[in-house]
């Protein structure tokens, strides 16, 4: 598959399932002579969705045109059918956690989530109740009563979360989510989200932490320099990158085995390198998938019997380093 | 969603926190508690100066003028000279940036545009929490002055002139609910609306006031409400500025400009609308 068509191909592939979906048609926003997000073809639906890139590669940008804050310069953005940046009644299904700190600081925890609340017509009473027993569910009961002004970081970004689902949106959006967060934090953040998800609900998810996203999912919007680079499941992506080198390493069950195995893989045409380890044998592919298919008959001629075979560069830490390089481009 | 019925219940429902949120901020700002202590200030002193002289008040004449006059006299001059044209539109200055550009300040605004509520749900419960806080927070100070003044006329005083106080509480009210429109469209409009509010007030409100196009001053219109109100006081147009002067006679002579007092009211309110309106589109527009 040629550059071109790999960027057509997968910057216009549906994301998730068949609930409430977001699209966005050839979307584009500029901010004066800077541009946002240019030209930005996506359909998203429910589940996580990862937004990966580079600082001003338009994370942000992309999630308040999904949001509405920000209307797109050139193309369309719609939710469900409707435009979120004028459609008011659809902001209640929307659910937002910004990057940035947005308190009424004089507030306590539960004044605040239950101020909002009563945006989305609840009782004085009721969103009283509702945002103590969000708070208490994300570990604040102690802390609800204090003033916001009083409140560490972790607390805060629980706050916003209490905040953005008190009123159960369909579609969260969440733009840097566990910045500055402990561990613990982190991971029940984390948990909370994947329970989201799992009850139907749409997420959109930003974060420089890699490794989190990778924790919560396979789906994937690759952005820089305002533009799509890749958007589907990061294993697909991958796929769809067979110029790209990657690496394979396979672990003989005999150790004994790996020069005859490096030999022999040596002399397959999809093979670049062939480096030998202590354990394994580890080779540099620009056709993953011909080696792949090639690989069985490969070891059942030889008789060598594997123990195991990974990727190391398959991660989505290796993946965004070589999307954002542009290595993709690279024919 | 439909009638007229539905929508005002809809805003009283979530325009509550927004209001009563906003009163608070309002009335706890530093800013807001400094003016207000600072006007206390000579009412307390008034107030002590009549407690430690009690039992001569009714008895004094001062320049040959009873004492209620001339205690009357000096409240209309601070609360029509001094209060009017300058600390009203200053609290509303300041009440305006704390009730709209903090939002902007905080980043809430955005939690506001992404809630389901119209702009103008949000904007009219800080209009009222605008023009309650300003009220209060001159209007407190503004009652004392008049009871620490003219307490030392006795109760006579305080009874005799109590239209002075009314013309003064209904300007103040008319007056706050126009600043803290104008002052809001200011916020929405403009990324500094401190310093731009201020030129607004100093260059059109104080200096146009008094010239012969102060017709397009909103202080023009507060001083023809309260005219009528202080006609008993001996009180006339050439006092409160709404004059100009015809030369086209033999003899230059002062002309009353002033407006009808329902008059008055009406252009306010119809100024306060428009300010409401173009906030509302300029907020809507904004783009984050």
């Amino acid at each position: 598959m040629g550059c071109n068509s790999l960027r057509s191909h997968i910057a216009t592939t549906a994301v998730g399932g068949d609930a409430l979906s977001i699209i966005l048609e050839g979307a584009t926003r500029n901010y004066g002579l800077v541009q946002g997000v240019s030209n930005v073809s996506i359909t998203l639906e429910s589940g996580i969705t990862g937004i990966l890139g580079p600082n001003g590669a338009g994370k942000s940008t992309l999630m308040k045109l999904v949001l509405g804050l920000a209307r797109p310069s050139l193309g369309s953005v719609s939710v469900d059918g409707r435009n979120p940046g004028s459609d008011w009644e659809l902001r209640s299904r929307f659910g937002f956690v910004p990057e940035y700190e947005c308190f009424y600081d004089h507030m306590t925890g539960r004044g605040y989530v239950a101020h909002f609340l009563q945006l989305h017509g609840v009782s004085p009473d009721e969103a009283g109740e509702r945002a103590a027993v969000l708070l208490d569910d994300l570990g604040l009961v102690e802390a609800m009563e204090r003033r916001i002004r009083t409140y560490s970081h972790g607390m805060r970004q629980k706050t916003k979360f209490a905040r953005a689902i008190a009123h159960d949106p369909d579609i969260l959006v969440l733009d840097e989510p566990f910045q500055g967060t402990d561990p613990t934090t982190r991971r029940l953040l984390m948990e909370r989200i994947r329970k989201w998800a799992e009850d139907g609900h749409t997420i959109l998810l930003s974060s420089h932490i890699l490794h989190d996203v990778e924790a919560l999912t396979d789906t994937i919007v690759f952005l820089s320099g305002g533009q799509v680079l890749a958007v589907g499941d990061r294993h697909a992506i991958q796929k769809l990158m067979p110029h790209v080198r990657q690496k394979v390493r396979l672990t003989p069950a005999d150790a004994g085995q790996r020069g005859q195995l490096a030999r022999l893989l040596l002399e397959q045409p999809s093979i670049e390198g062939v480096s030998l380890q202590r354990d394994w044998v580890e080779i540099d592919t620009s056709d993953a998938e011909a080696f792949h298919q090639a690989l069985p008959l490969l070891l059942r001629k030889a008789k060598i019997a594997i123990h195991g075979i990974d990727s190391p560069g398959e991660d989505l830490e290796a993946l965004y380093e070589k999307l954002v390089g542009g290595e993709q481009w690279e024919a | 969603m439909g009638s007229i019925g539905e929508k005002f219940e809809r805003l009283l429902q979530v325009g509550r926190p927004i209001f009563l949120d906003g009163i608070r901020q309002f009335l706890l700002a530093r800013s807001t508690l400094i003016i207000a202590a600072l006007l206390l200030t000579p009412c307390l002193l008034s107030g002590w100066y009549w407690y430690d002289n009690r039992g001569e008040a009714e008895t004094q004449v001062i320049d040959g003028d009873p004492l209620h006059e001339f205690m009357a006299d000096m409240f209309y001059g601070l609360a029509f000279h001094v209060y009017l044209p300058m600390v009203i539109a200053l609290v509303a200055l300041l009440g305006a940036a704390e009730l709209l550009d903090s939002e902007f300040q905080k980043n809430t605004m955005q939690l506001l545009r992404t809630s389901p509520v119209r702009m103008y749900e949000i904007l009219l419960p800080k209009l009222l929490a605008g023009t309650v806080g300003t009220f209060l927070a001159v209007g407190v100070p503004l009652t004392c002055l008049y009871f620490a003044l003219l307490v030392h006329a006795g109760s006579f005083g305080l009874r005799e002139h109590l239209p002075l106080l009314w013309a003064a509480l209904g300007t103040l009210l008319l007056a706050s609910l126009a600043y803290s429109g104008i002052f809001l469209l200011i916020n929405a409009l403009v990324r500094r609306p401190l310093p731009v509010s201020l030129v607004y007030w100093l260059v059109w409100e104080v200096i146009m006031s008094g010239a012969s196009s102060q017709r397009f001053t909103i202080m023009h219109y507060l001083r023809s409400f309260a005219l009528p109100r202080l006609d008993y006081l001996g009180i006339v147009a050439d006092d409160l500025d709404l004059v100009i002067e015809n030369t086209s006679g033999n003899l230059p002579e002062l002309v009353s400009i002033a407006t009808d007092p329902l008059q008055a009211v009406a252009v306010l309110l119809a100024l306060t609308a428009v300010t409401m309106l173009l906030s509302t589109r300029l907020l809507e527009r904004k783009q984050f």
